[in-house]
Protein backbone atom coordinates (compact mmCIF):
# COMPACT_ATOMS: atom_id res chain seq x y z
CA UNK A 1 0.00 0.00 0.00
CA UNK A 2 2.70 1.97 0.81
CA UNK A 3 4.42 2.77 -2.27
CA UNK A 4 0.90 3.43 -4.02
CA UNK A 5 0.20 7.17 -5.70
CA UNK A 6 -0.97 9.82 -3.62
CA UNK A 7 -5.10 9.23 -5.70
CA UNK A 8 -5.48 6.01 -4.09
CA UNK A 9 -5.03 7.48 -0.54
CA UNK A 10 -7.56 10.20 -1.72
CA UNK A 11 -9.97 7.68 -2.89
CA UNK A 12 -9.57 5.48 0.52
CA UNK A 13 -10.49 8.74 2.32
CA UNK A 14 -13.22 8.87 -0.30
CA UNK A 15 -14.74 5.69 0.06
CA UNK A 16 -14.84 5.86 4.17
CA UNK A 17 -16.94 9.15 3.65
CA UNK A 18 -19.31 7.20 1.72
CA UNK A 19 -19.24 4.39 3.65
CA UNK A 20 -19.80 6.31 7.16
CA UNK A 21 -22.80 8.44 5.49
CA UNK A 22 -24.11 5.86 3.64
CA UNK A 23 -23.85 2.95 6.06
CA UNK A 24 -23.30 4.33 9.27
CA UNK A 25 -23.87 7.70 10.25
CA UNK A 26 -27.00 10.86 10.04
CA UNK A 27 -23.88 13.31 8.73
CA UNK A 28 -24.45 16.46 8.29
CA UNK A 29 -24.36 17.85 4.75
CA UNK A 30 -20.84 18.97 4.73
CA UNK A 31 -19.65 16.13 6.30
CA UNK A 32 -16.02 15.12 4.56
CA UNK A 33 -12.88 13.27 5.41
CA UNK A 34 -11.62 15.74 7.77
CA UNK A 35 -15.08 16.01 10.10
CA UNK A 36 -15.16 15.42 13.68
CA UNK A 37 -16.88 12.15 13.02
CA UNK A 38 -18.18 12.37 17.05
CA UNK A 39 -20.36 15.75 16.46
CA UNK A 40 -21.58 13.51 13.97
CA UNK A 41 -22.83 10.92 15.81
CA UNK A 42 -19.90 8.51 15.96
CA UNK A 43 -20.88 6.66 19.62
CA UNK A 44 -19.76 3.61 20.95
CA UNK A 45 -22.01 1.41 19.15
CA UNK A 46 -20.95 3.08 15.86
CA UNK A 47 -17.46 2.54 16.67
CA UNK A 48 -17.94 -0.80 16.80
CA UNK A 49 -19.86 -1.34 13.66
CA UNK A 50 -17.69 1.17 12.11
CA UNK A 51 -14.87 -1.35 13.20
CA UNK A 52 -16.59 -4.43 11.75
CA UNK A 53 -17.43 -2.31 8.48
CA UNK A 54 -14.01 -1.46 7.65
CA UNK A 55 -12.27 -5.08 8.91
CA UNK A 56 -14.45 -6.72 6.74
CA UNK A 57 -14.42 -4.63 3.37
CA UNK A 58 -10.69 -4.04 3.57
CA UNK A 59 -9.83 -6.91 5.17
CA UNK A 60 -7.84 -5.82 7.80
CA UNK A 61 -7.34 -6.32 11.49
CA UNK A 62 -6.81 -3.06 13.76
CA UNK A 63 -5.24 -3.97 17.01
CA UNK A 64 -7.12 -3.38 19.85
CA UNK A 65 -4.46 -1.11 21.18
CA UNK A 66 -5.29 1.49 18.20
CA UNK A 67 -8.42 1.91 19.09
CA UNK A 68 -8.25 4.92 20.39
CA UNK A 69 -10.38 8.57 20.79
CA UNK A 70 -8.20 10.31 18.65
CA UNK A 71 -8.18 7.31 15.66
CA UNK A 72 -11.45 7.62 15.22
CA UNK A 73 -11.72 11.40 15.48
CA UNK A 74 -11.85 11.87 11.60
CA UNK A 75 -12.01 9.81 8.55
CA UNK A 76 -8.22 10.40 7.40
CA UNK A 77 -7.27 9.79 10.50
CA UNK A 78 -9.21 6.36 10.29
CA UNK A 79 -7.89 5.85 6.89
CA UNK A 80 -4.14 6.25 8.57
CA UNK A 81 -5.10 3.47 10.65
CA UNK A 82 -6.23 1.38 7.80
CA UNK A 83 -3.54 2.04 5.72
CA UNK A 84 -1.13 0.89 9.06
CA UNK A 85 -3.15 -2.32 9.46
CA UNK A 86 -3.11 -3.12 6.09
CA UNK A 87 0.95 -2.46 5.66
CA UNK A 88 1.78 -4.15 8.76
CA UNK A 89 -0.24 -7.23 7.41
CA UNK A 90 1.27 -7.34 3.97
CA UNK B 1 -43.90 -2.74 48.07
CA UNK B 2 -42.36 0.05 45.85
CA UNK B 3 -38.67 -1.25 45.21
CA UNK B 4 -37.48 2.63 44.92
CA UNK B 5 -39.14 3.20 48.47
CA UNK B 6 -37.07 0.28 49.74
CA UNK B 7 -33.81 1.39 47.65
CA UNK B 8 -33.97 4.32 49.70
CA UNK B 9 -35.42 3.93 52.79
CA UNK B 10 -31.77 1.78 53.06
CA UNK B 11 -29.78 4.59 51.72
CA UNK B 12 -27.13 6.45 53.30
CA UNK B 13 -27.35 9.93 52.34
CA UNK B 14 -24.34 10.88 52.19
CA UNK B 15 -22.72 8.10 50.40
CA UNK B 16 -22.14 9.02 46.65
CA UNK B 17 -24.25 6.81 44.44
CA UNK B 18 -23.54 8.16 40.83
CA UNK B 19 -20.14 9.25 39.43
CA UNK B 20 -20.74 10.99 35.60
CA UNK B 21 -19.08 13.36 33.93
CA UNK B 22 -16.87 14.92 36.65
CA UNK B 23 -20.17 15.24 38.97
CA UNK B 24 -20.69 13.23 41.58
CA UNK B 25 -24.16 12.72 43.05
CA UNK B 26 -24.82 11.45 47.12
CA UNK B 27 -27.84 9.20 47.76
CA UNK B 28 -29.49 12.10 49.39
CA UNK B 29 -29.14 14.07 46.06
CA UNK B 30 -30.31 11.49 43.88
CA UNK B 31 -33.71 10.44 46.23
CA UNK B 32 -34.42 14.32 46.38
CA UNK B 33 -34.09 14.58 42.46
CA UNK B 34 -35.99 11.33 41.94
CA UNK B 35 -38.69 13.26 44.69
CA UNK B 36 -38.98 16.11 42.00
CA UNK B 37 -38.91 14.03 38.85
CA UNK B 38 -41.76 11.90 40.15
CA UNK B 39 -44.36 15.02 40.61
CA UNK B 40 -45.20 15.11 36.82
CA UNK B 41 -44.60 11.41 36.25
CA UNK B 42 -47.47 10.93 38.78
CA UNK B 43 -49.78 13.42 37.83
CA UNK B 44 -49.89 11.10 34.07
CA UNK B 45 -52.77 9.23 33.64
CA UNK B 46 -50.82 6.20 32.00
CA UNK B 47 -49.80 2.88 34.01
CA UNK B 48 -46.72 2.38 31.79
CA UNK B 49 -44.29 5.25 30.96
CA UNK B 50 -42.09 5.22 28.34
CA UNK B 51 -38.09 6.20 29.02
CA UNK B 52 -36.51 7.90 25.85
CA UNK B 53 -33.05 8.98 27.56
CA UNK B 54 -29.51 8.17 26.82
CA UNK B 55 -27.20 7.11 29.73
CA UNK B 56 -26.10 9.02 32.63
CA UNK B 57 -27.32 10.42 36.01
CA UNK B 58 -30.43 11.61 34.04
CA UNK B 59 -31.67 8.47 32.99
CA UNK B 60 -31.14 6.89 36.51
CA UNK B 61 -33.38 9.62 38.40
CA UNK B 62 -36.21 9.50 36.10
CA UNK B 63 -36.27 5.42 35.77
CA UNK B 64 -35.71 5.77 39.31
CA UNK B 65 -38.92 8.34 39.55
CA UNK B 66 -41.48 6.42 37.35
CA UNK B 67 -40.97 3.62 39.15
CA UNK B 68 -41.52 5.33 42.70
CA UNK B 69 -44.41 7.00 41.24
CA UNK B 70 -46.02 3.90 40.88
CA UNK B 71 -45.99 3.53 36.95
CA UNK B 72 -44.45 0.61 34.68
CA UNK B 73 -41.33 1.70 33.50
CA UNK B 74 -40.49 0.67 29.69
CA UNK B 75 -36.82 1.70 28.46
CA UNK B 76 -36.90 3.18 25.42
CA UNK B 77 -33.81 1.85 23.53
CA UNK B 78 -32.48 4.92 21.43
CA UNK B 79 -30.60 2.57 18.92
CA UNK B 80 -34.26 1.88 18.07
CA UNK B 81 -35.63 2.64 14.33
CA UNK B 82 -38.88 4.79 13.62
CA UNK B 83 -41.09 1.43 13.07
CA UNK B 84 -39.36 -0.74 15.53
CA UNK B 85 -40.12 2.12 18.62
CA UNK B 86 -43.55 2.87 16.89
CA UNK B 87 -44.59 -1.03 17.98
CA UNK B 88 -42.94 -1.67 21.00
CA UNK B 89 -44.97 2.19 22.04
CA UNK B 90 -48.22 -0.07 20.72
CA UNK B 91 -47.55 -3.47 21.76
CA UNK B 92 -46.67 -2.43 25.84
CA UNK B 93 -49.68 0.05 25.66
CA UNK B 94 -47.35 3.15 26.84
CA UNK B 95 -49.49 5.99 27.71
CA UNK B 96 -46.74 8.74 28.36
CA UNK B 97 -43.18 8.77 27.13
CA UNK B 98 -40.16 10.72 29.49
CA UNK B 99 -37.23 12.48 27.82
CA UNK B 100 -33.90 13.20 28.85
CA UNK B 101 -34.45 16.52 30.29
CA UNK B 102 -37.95 14.98 32.17
CA UNK B 103 -40.90 16.11 30.37
CA UNK B 104 -43.66 13.92 30.31
CA UNK B 105 -45.38 13.86 27.05
CA UNK B 106 -48.84 11.89 27.22
CA UNK B 107 -49.65 9.55 24.37
CA UNK B 108 -53.13 8.15 23.16
CA UNK B 109 -53.38 4.57 23.01
CA UNK B 110 -53.68 3.24 20.05
CA UNK B 111 -55.49 -0.20 19.07
CA UNK B 112 -56.25 -3.16 20.94
CA UNK B 113 -54.02 -3.97 23.67
CA UNK B 114 -52.92 -7.54 23.08
CA UNK B 115 -53.48 -8.54 27.01
CA UNK B 116 -55.76 -7.14 29.81
CA UNK B 117 -54.71 -4.36 31.57
CA UNK B 118 -56.24 -5.53 35.56
CA UNK B 119 -54.75 -8.74 35.23
CA UNK B 120 -51.32 -6.94 34.55
CA UNK B 121 -51.84 -4.56 37.45
CA UNK B 122 -52.19 -7.02 39.52
CA UNK B 123 -49.03 -8.48 39.29
CA UNK B 124 -47.26 -5.03 40.42
CA UNK B 125 -45.91 -4.21 37.31
CA UNK B 126 -42.60 -1.98 38.26
CA UNK B 127 -40.58 -3.03 34.71
CA UNK B 128 -41.15 -4.23 30.87
CA UNK B 129 -38.51 -4.99 28.87
CA UNK B 130 -39.57 -5.17 25.33
CA UNK B 131 -37.31 -7.17 23.49
CA UNK B 132 -37.37 -6.99 19.50
CA UNK B 133 -38.15 -10.15 17.39
CA UNK B 134 -40.85 -11.85 14.73
CA UNK B 135 -44.56 -12.22 15.06
CA UNK B 136 -45.25 -15.08 17.61
CA UNK B 137 -42.55 -14.66 19.56
CA UNK B 138 -42.68 -14.07 23.39
CA UNK B 139 -41.74 -10.38 23.93
CA UNK B 140 -42.25 -7.90 27.16
CA UNK B 141 -40.85 -9.51 29.85
CA UNK B 142 -42.93 -8.01 33.20
CA UNK B 143 -41.18 -7.97 36.03
CA UNK B 144 -42.93 -7.21 39.55
CA UNK B 145 -41.54 -5.33 42.38
CA UNK B 146 -41.35 -8.44 44.26
CA UNK B 147 -39.70 -10.32 41.77
CA UNK B 148 -37.01 -8.11 40.83
CA UNK B 149 -35.43 -8.00 45.04
CA UNK B 150 -36.01 -11.42 44.76
CA UNK B 151 -33.32 -11.34 41.86
CA UNK B 152 -30.92 -8.49 42.45
CA UNK B 153 -30.82 -9.67 46.04
CA UNK B 154 -30.09 -13.47 44.72
CA UNK B 155 -27.70 -11.98 42.21
CA UNK B 156 -25.85 -10.16 44.80
CA UNK B 157 -24.96 -13.53 47.05
CA UNK B 158 -22.66 -14.22 43.97
CA UNK B 159 -21.30 -10.54 42.50
CA UNK B 160 -21.11 -9.81 46.79
CA UNK B 161 -21.43 -6.20 45.62
CA UNK B 162 -21.56 -3.62 49.34
CA UNK B 163 -21.23 0.08 50.18
CA UNK B 164 -17.38 -0.39 49.33
CA UNK B 165 -17.95 -1.08 45.63
CA UNK B 166 -17.12 0.98 42.89
CA UNK B 167 -18.67 0.02 39.53
CA UNK B 168 -17.63 0.98 36.23
CA UNK B 169 -20.55 1.30 33.89
CA UNK B 170 -20.26 1.31 30.21
CA UNK B 171 -23.56 -0.61 29.23
CA UNK B 172 -26.50 0.92 27.53
CA UNK B 173 -29.09 1.22 30.25
CA UNK B 174 -32.15 0.71 28.48
CA UNK B 175 -31.05 -2.73 27.90
CA UNK B 176 -29.40 -3.54 31.53
CA UNK B 177 -31.25 -1.66 34.86
CA UNK B 178 -32.64 -4.30 37.10
CA UNK B 179 -29.78 -6.91 38.18
CA UNK B 180 -27.02 -4.07 37.84
CA UNK B 181 -28.01 -0.42 38.65
CA UNK B 182 -30.79 -1.12 40.68
CA UNK B 183 -28.79 -3.97 42.17
CA UNK B 184 -25.83 -1.48 42.95
CA UNK B 185 -28.02 1.33 44.45
CA UNK B 186 -29.92 -1.33 46.88
CA UNK B 187 -26.69 -2.25 48.08
CA UNK B 188 -25.41 0.98 48.63
CA UNK B 189 -22.83 0.60 45.97
CA UNK B 190 -21.56 3.42 44.00
CA UNK B 191 -21.97 3.78 39.91
CA UNK B 192 -19.20 5.66 37.64
CA UNK B 193 -21.57 5.84 34.34
CA UNK B 194 -18.96 6.20 31.59
CA UNK B 195 -19.96 7.32 28.31
CA UNK B 196 -17.63 5.55 25.90
CA UNK B 197 -16.15 1.77 25.69
CA UNK B 198 -12.76 2.79 24.82
CA UNK B 199 -9.78 1.71 26.74
CA UNK B 200 -8.70 4.89 27.54
CA UNK B 201 -12.08 6.49 29.28
CA UNK B 202 -13.03 3.03 30.77
CA UNK B 203 -9.49 2.67 32.27
CA UNK B 204 -9.31 6.10 32.84
CA UNK B 205 -12.61 6.10 34.65
CA UNK B 206 -11.79 3.29 36.76
CA UNK B 207 -8.62 4.32 37.85
CA UNK B 208 -9.67 8.10 38.88
CA UNK B 209 -12.66 6.77 40.87
CA UNK B 210 -11.23 3.66 42.39
CA UNK B 211 -13.53 1.11 40.25
CA UNK B 212 -13.78 -2.10 41.87
CA UNK B 213 -15.83 -3.94 39.52
CA UNK B 214 -16.02 -4.44 35.59
CA UNK B 215 -19.16 -5.33 33.63
CA UNK B 216 -19.15 -5.69 30.21
CA UNK B 217 -19.31 -8.20 27.01
CA UNK B 218 -16.25 -9.87 25.47
CA UNK B 219 -15.54 -6.96 22.95
CA UNK B 220 -15.23 -4.11 25.86
CA UNK B 221 -12.95 -6.36 27.89
CA UNK B 222 -10.53 -7.07 24.59
CA UNK B 223 -10.81 -3.25 23.79
CA UNK B 224 -9.06 -2.57 26.92
CA UNK B 225 -6.92 -5.83 27.07
CA UNK B 226 -5.54 -4.31 24.63
CA UNK B 227 -4.90 -0.94 25.90
CA UNK B 228 -1.06 -0.19 25.51
CA UNK B 229 -0.60 2.56 28.56
CA UNK B 230 0.49 -0.25 30.91
CA UNK B 231 -1.35 1.98 33.85
CA UNK B 232 -2.33 -1.14 36.08
CA UNK B 233 -5.91 -0.80 37.87
CA UNK B 234 -5.18 -2.41 40.86
CA UNK B 235 -8.60 -1.42 42.71
CA UNK B 236 -10.44 -3.73 40.38
CA UNK B 237 -11.66 -7.18 42.06
CA UNK B 238 -14.27 -8.60 39.74
CA UNK B 239 -14.61 -8.21 36.50
CA UNK B 240 -17.80 -10.11 34.39
CA UNK B 241 -17.94 -10.78 31.06
CA UNK B 242 -21.51 -11.17 29.95
CA UNK B 243 -23.82 -11.18 26.64
CA UNK B 244 -21.59 -13.24 24.41
CA UNK B 245 -18.94 -15.99 24.19
CA UNK B 246 -15.96 -14.90 25.60
CA UNK B 247 -13.34 -16.04 23.51
CA UNK B 248 -10.24 -17.59 25.06
CA UNK B 249 -7.60 -15.00 23.45
CA UNK B 250 -9.64 -12.48 25.27
CA UNK B 251 -9.66 -14.18 28.21
CA UNK B 252 -6.15 -14.67 28.02
CA UNK B 253 -5.07 -10.94 27.18
CA UNK B 254 -7.32 -9.47 29.64
CA UNK B 255 -5.92 -11.56 32.28
CA UNK B 256 -2.06 -11.00 31.37
CA UNK B 257 -2.97 -7.60 31.08
CA UNK B 258 -4.73 -6.84 34.48
CA UNK B 259 -4.03 -9.37 36.43
CA UNK B 260 -7.36 -10.79 37.23
CA UNK B 261 -9.17 -13.20 35.29
CA UNK B 262 -12.61 -12.54 33.86
CA UNK B 263 -15.62 -14.25 35.15
CA UNK B 264 -18.41 -15.42 32.61
CA UNK B 265 -21.91 -14.64 33.57
CA UNK B 266 -25.05 -16.38 32.42
CA UNK B 267 -27.54 -13.03 32.38
CA UNK B 268 -30.72 -14.29 31.24
CA UNK B 269 -33.82 -11.22 30.56
CA UNK B 270 -36.00 -13.65 32.37
CA UNK B 271 -34.14 -15.68 35.38
CA UNK B 272 -31.72 -12.74 36.58
CA UNK B 273 -28.06 -13.87 36.70
CA UNK B 274 -28.37 -17.71 37.83
CA UNK B 275 -24.57 -18.50 36.85
CA UNK B 276 -21.32 -16.90 37.44
CA UNK B 277 -17.97 -18.47 37.29
CA UNK B 278 -16.73 -17.42 40.61
CA UNK B 279 -14.49 -20.33 41.48
CA UNK B 280 -12.56 -21.16 37.91
CA UNK B 281 -12.17 -18.05 35.86
CA UNK B 282 -8.54 -19.02 35.62
CA UNK B 283 -8.95 -22.82 34.56
CA UNK B 284 -11.66 -22.63 33.05
CA UNK B 285 -12.47 -19.32 31.48
CA UNK B 286 -15.23 -20.60 28.89
CA UNK B 287 -17.67 -21.51 32.01
CA UNK B 288 -20.03 -19.00 33.04
CA UNK B 289 -19.54 -20.96 36.40
CA UNK B 290 -21.71 -22.95 38.38
CA UNK B 291 -25.26 -21.68 39.91
CA UNK B 292 -25.78 -18.99 42.32
CA UNK B 293 -26.63 -20.41 45.49
CA UNK B 294 -30.33 -19.98 45.26
CA UNK B 295 -30.53 -21.25 41.42
CA UNK B 296 -30.61 -24.57 40.73
CA UNK B 297 -29.50 -25.73 36.52
CA UNK B 298 -30.44 -28.78 34.87
CA UNK B 299 -29.37 -30.04 31.21
CA UNK B 300 -32.25 -31.59 29.04
CA UNK B 301 -31.23 -32.78 25.39
CA UNK B 302 -28.08 -30.38 25.47
CA UNK B 303 -30.40 -27.33 26.45
CA UNK B 304 -29.93 -25.17 29.75
CA UNK B 305 -32.66 -25.01 32.09
CA UNK B 306 -32.77 -22.97 35.31
CA UNK B 307 -34.91 -22.54 38.32
CA UNK B 308 -34.48 -20.06 41.50
CA UNK B 309 -36.08 -16.82 42.75
CA UNK B 310 -37.03 -13.78 40.92
CA UNK B 311 -38.03 -15.08 37.72
CA UNK B 312 -40.26 -12.88 35.42
CA UNK B 313 -43.53 -12.36 36.46
CA UNK B 314 -45.29 -12.61 32.67
CA UNK B 315 -44.48 -12.18 28.79
CA UNK B 316 -47.10 -9.32 27.78
CA UNK B 317 -47.63 -10.37 23.93
CA UNK B 318 -48.08 -12.95 23.99
CA UNK B 319 -49.68 -12.84 27.48
CA UNK B 320 -48.12 -15.72 29.56
CA UNK B 321 -48.07 -15.78 33.33
CA UNK B 322 -45.11 -17.63 34.57
CA UNK B 323 -46.96 -20.33 35.73
CA UNK B 324 -47.88 -20.93 32.35
CA UNK B 325 -44.33 -20.33 31.01
CA UNK B 326 -42.10 -21.78 33.84
CA UNK B 327 -42.10 -26.00 33.35
CA UNK B 328 -42.84 -27.47 37.10
CA UNK B 329 -40.79 -24.12 37.83
CA UNK B 330 -37.70 -24.66 35.52
CA UNK B 331 -37.28 -21.51 32.90
CA UNK B 332 -35.97 -23.26 29.68
CA UNK B 333 -33.15 -20.86 28.44
CA UNK B 334 -32.88 -21.52 24.84
CA UNK B 335 -29.04 -21.83 25.33
CA UNK B 336 -27.32 -25.08 24.51
CA UNK B 337 -24.97 -26.16 27.41
CA UNK B 338 -22.97 -28.80 28.88
CA UNK B 339 -22.27 -29.08 32.41
CA UNK B 340 -19.06 -30.70 33.64
CA UNK B 341 -18.13 -33.06 36.83
CA UNK B 342 -17.24 -30.09 39.01
CA UNK B 343 -20.63 -28.51 38.11
CA UNK B 344 -19.34 -25.91 35.88
CA UNK B 345 -21.30 -25.37 33.05
CA UNK B 346 -20.20 -24.15 29.46
CA UNK B 347 -22.69 -22.17 26.86
CA UNK B 348 -22.60 -24.14 23.44
CA UNK B 349 -25.33 -21.58 21.45
CA UNK B 350 -28.15 -20.86 21.35
CA UNK B 351 -31.12 -23.36 20.20
CA UNK B 352 -33.07 -20.39 18.03
CA UNK B 353 -31.17 -18.29 15.59
CA UNK B 354 -30.88 -15.43 17.71
CA UNK B 355 -27.91 -13.79 16.36
CA UNK B 356 -25.54 -11.70 19.00
CA UNK B 357 -23.85 -9.16 18.08
CA UNK B 358 -21.82 -8.08 20.80
CA UNK B 359 -24.62 -9.00 23.45
CA UNK B 360 -27.06 -7.03 21.64
CA UNK B 361 -29.66 -9.47 20.26
CA UNK B 362 -31.42 -9.37 16.74
CA UNK B 363 -33.26 -12.71 15.24
CA UNK B 364 -33.06 -13.21 11.63
CA UNK B 365 -36.52 -13.21 10.82
CA UNK B 366 -37.19 -10.00 11.78
CA UNK B 367 -34.41 -8.60 9.29
CA UNK B 368 -35.81 -10.70 6.44
CA UNK B 369 -39.15 -9.68 6.94
CA UNK B 370 -37.58 -6.45 6.26
CA UNK B 371 -35.60 -7.05 3.48
CA UNK B 372 -38.70 -8.88 1.76
CA UNK B 373 -40.65 -5.88 1.81
CA UNK B 374 -38.92 -3.84 -0.68
CA UNK B 375 -41.00 -4.81 -3.56
CA UNK B 376 -37.04 -5.71 -5.79
CA UNK B 377 -36.47 -8.62 -3.25
CA UNK B 378 -38.23 -12.02 -3.42
CA UNK B 379 -36.90 -14.16 -0.63
CA UNK B 380 -34.31 -13.14 1.42
CA UNK B 381 -32.00 -15.55 3.92
CA UNK B 382 -30.00 -13.88 7.39
CA UNK B 383 -27.68 -15.67 9.07
CA UNK B 384 -24.66 -14.68 11.85
CA UNK B 385 -21.72 -14.94 10.59
CA UNK B 386 -19.04 -15.50 13.13
CA UNK B 387 -17.18 -13.05 14.04
CA UNK B 388 -13.91 -12.66 16.01
CA UNK B 389 -14.65 -9.32 17.03
CA UNK B 390 -18.11 -8.82 17.85
CA UNK B 391 -19.05 -12.80 18.26
CA UNK B 392 -21.24 -12.81 15.55
CA UNK B 393 -22.40 -10.41 12.63
CA UNK B 394 -25.96 -10.81 10.07
CA UNK B 395 -25.05 -10.78 6.66
CA UNK B 396 -28.16 -11.64 4.33
CA UNK B 397 -28.33 -13.28 0.76
CA UNK B 398 -31.35 -12.00 -1.40
CA UNK B 399 -32.81 -13.74 -4.50
CA UNK B 400 -33.82 -10.84 -6.14
CA UNK B 401 -37.12 -10.56 -8.42
CA UNK B 402 -36.21 -9.89 -11.41
CA UNK B 403 -32.20 -10.76 -12.07
CA UNK B 404 -31.08 -8.37 -14.78
CA UNK B 405 -32.69 -5.03 -12.10
CA UNK B 406 -31.54 -6.61 -8.59
CA UNK B 407 -31.23 -4.00 -5.74
CA UNK B 408 -28.69 -1.70 -5.36
CA UNK B 409 -26.19 -2.17 -2.28
CA UNK B 410 -27.08 1.21 -1.17
CA UNK B 411 -31.40 0.79 -1.87
CA UNK B 412 -30.80 -2.52 0.55
CA UNK B 413 -29.07 -0.51 3.25
CA UNK B 414 -31.40 2.42 2.95
CA UNK B 415 -34.22 0.73 3.34
CA UNK B 416 -32.98 -1.45 6.57
CA UNK B 417 -31.78 1.41 8.36
CA UNK B 418 -34.98 2.95 8.05
CA UNK B 419 -36.58 0.01 9.35
CA UNK B 420 -34.00 -1.56 11.69
CA UNK B 421 -31.83 -0.88 14.61
CA UNK B 422 -28.20 -0.10 13.17
CA UNK B 423 -26.41 -3.10 14.99
CA UNK B 424 -29.55 -5.22 13.23
CA UNK B 425 -28.30 -4.18 9.21
CA UNK B 426 -26.47 -6.79 7.62
CA UNK B 427 -22.86 -6.25 7.29
CA UNK B 428 -22.64 -8.07 4.18
CA UNK B 429 -25.51 -8.46 1.34
CA UNK B 430 -24.83 -10.98 -1.87
CA UNK B 431 -27.35 -11.44 -4.79
CA UNK B 432 -27.81 -15.17 -4.93
CA UNK B 433 -29.86 -17.64 -7.11
CA UNK B 434 -32.25 -19.65 -4.63
CA UNK B 435 -31.72 -20.10 -0.58
CA UNK B 436 -32.19 -22.93 1.05
CA UNK B 437 -35.46 -23.78 2.11
CA UNK B 438 -36.90 -26.93 4.34
CA UNK B 439 -39.77 -29.08 2.81
CA UNK B 440 -42.19 -26.94 4.24
CA UNK B 441 -40.48 -24.22 2.27
CA UNK B 442 -39.20 -22.62 5.52
CA UNK B 443 -35.85 -20.45 4.91
CA UNK B 444 -33.15 -23.13 6.19
CA UNK B 445 -30.82 -21.41 8.71
CA UNK B 446 -28.90 -24.44 10.22
CA UNK B 447 -26.41 -24.35 7.47
CA UNK B 448 -22.90 -22.65 8.53
CA UNK B 449 -23.30 -18.85 7.16
CA UNK B 450 -22.65 -18.74 3.73
CA UNK B 451 -18.55 -17.21 3.24
CA UNK B 452 -19.03 -14.18 1.63
CA UNK B 453 -15.02 -13.21 1.36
Amino acid sequence: MASQPNSAFESLEHQLVSLISERLLETRPDFNADSNLYDNGLDSMAIMQLLVLVEEKYRVAIPEGDLTRQNFSTTRHLAELIRESSARAA
Amino acid sequence: MNIVDLIFSKADRGAVALIADGIELTYGELITRTDAASVSIAAAQAARIGLDCPNGIAHVVLALAIVRAGKCLVPIASELARPERARLIKETGIGAIVDAAGQVREIPLNGELGFDEKTLEALNPAFIRFSSGTTGRSKGIVLSHESLLARVTAANRGLGITQADRIVWILPMAHHFAVSIMLYLLHGATTIIVGSHLAEDVLGAGRIHGGTILYGAPFHHALLAGDASGLPWPSLRLAVSTAAALPLATAKAFESRFGLSLSQGLGVIEAGLPMLNLDAQKEKPASVGRPLPDFSVDIRDGEIFVRGPGMLDAYLTPWRTRDEILEKGWFRTGDLGRIDLDGHVFLEGRSHSVINVAGLKCFPEEIEAVLCAMPEVRLARVVGKTHSRVGAVPVAEIVPRDFTHPPKLSALVAHCRAALARYKVPVEFKIVESVPLTPSGKIRREETAPDLA
